[in-house]
């Protein structure tokens, strides 16, 4: 039995002829030619991990938190290059620099009530 | 279509060891070549959409390449992988952002595909063709994947059977069917016009 067997029904034909010409307006008129993966990756045979897309984007993330971690230790005063000094030692004493900015404030400063009994 | 080596290795015969880098491509295109419409066929049935539906069949396509570079499983019937993975393309299509939230479908746009006028028998085609669209789009999806079968691609009874997993005398019985369902539908709806 063949579907392709023309049906006796004229109402029927007609109906074929509908639904035939309705699919194929649809379909493409020109099919595109095979795709050619090979011509985008031509060493995709060898494809690595290192190569591998979302390897990359996870270097760079890992790159982007450590920068900005570094940012921040940087900017909070922790790495002295010479310029700054820290004013704090690691026990918790001041540091002679806070010391002596912290002495000069006190003899400058006239607003500093005097305590009773201390020259 | 070019016979030949390439295509006698395809057919349900492809072995562990992979072919030659030449062969390879040939195979790809020579599976291309013979079942680039029916992935096509099956995706349009889905959506009713020409455009996509060659998106999902050179996607499919692109799969079966990449399934091939790494070196997976045999593939034992590359036909049936493919409209498998044609098929899942489908799908997921269903669930993306774009589909939830992407632009508007060609389907909604009356089959209108250009801005040129048209001359008025290309208006009433038109018209016609896009209450053929709107309807087969509430026909259940067996009934879409055997009318586009059989009405875009010519397949008989046979070659249906085969590409959908089922006898002949079901394709008649549902072809049938189909057939009537989407004719008492536009009839109800007036569409007389034939183009």
């Amino acid at each position: 039995m063949n579907t392709n067997t023309p049906t006796p029904n004229p109402a029927g034909d007609d109906l074929d002829r509908l639904f035939a010409a309705y699919f194929q307006a649809e379909m493409p008129k020109k099919w595109p030619a095979a795709p050619r993966p090979w011509a985008d990756k031509p060493r995709a045979a060898n494809t690595s991990p290192r190569t591998d897309p979302s390897h990359r984007s996870r270097w760079a993330l890992a790159a982007s938190v450590a920068l900005l971690i570094g940012s921040c230790w940087y900017l909070s005063g922790h790495i002295t290059d010479g310029r700054t000094k820290p004013q704090f030692n690691p026990d918790g004493t001041a540091s002679p620099t806070a010391i002596e900015k912290n002495l000069g404030k006190d003899k400058a400063d006239p607003k500093v009530a005097p305590i009773p009994g201390m020259p | 279509m070019t016979e030949g080596p390439a295509v006698e290795w395809y057919n349900g015969r492809m072995k562990s060891s992979p072919p030659a880098a030449d062969g390879r491509r040939a195979e790809f295109e020579a599976l291309y070549e013979r079942h680039n419409r029916e992935l096509w066929a099956l995706a349009y049935a889905r959506w009713m959409d020409a455009d996509l539906a060659l998106d999902i069949a050179q996607e499919a396509f692109m799969r079966l390449w990449k399934h091939w570079e790494a070196g997976e499983e045999d593939i034992q019937n590359p036909r049936a992988w493919l409209l498998r993975v044609a098929r899942n393309l489908a799908e997921d299509y269903a669930k993306s952002s774009f589909r939830r939230n992407g632009t508007t479908p060609p389907q909604l746009m009356n089959g209108v595909k250009s801005r040129d006028l048209m001359p008025l028998d290309s208006m009433e085609k038109a018209e016609a063709f896009a209450k053929i669209r709107a309807t087969l789009e509430d026909l259940p999806q067996g009934d879409r994947d055997i009318l586009t079968l059989r009405y875009a691609l010519e397949y008989d009874a046979t070659k249906i059977a085969d590409l959908l997993g089922i006898n002949a005398t079901a394709v008649h019985m549902r072809l049938s069917r189909a057939r009537q369902r989407l004719a008492d539908r536009l009839t109800a709806e007036g569409t007389t016009v034939i183009p």
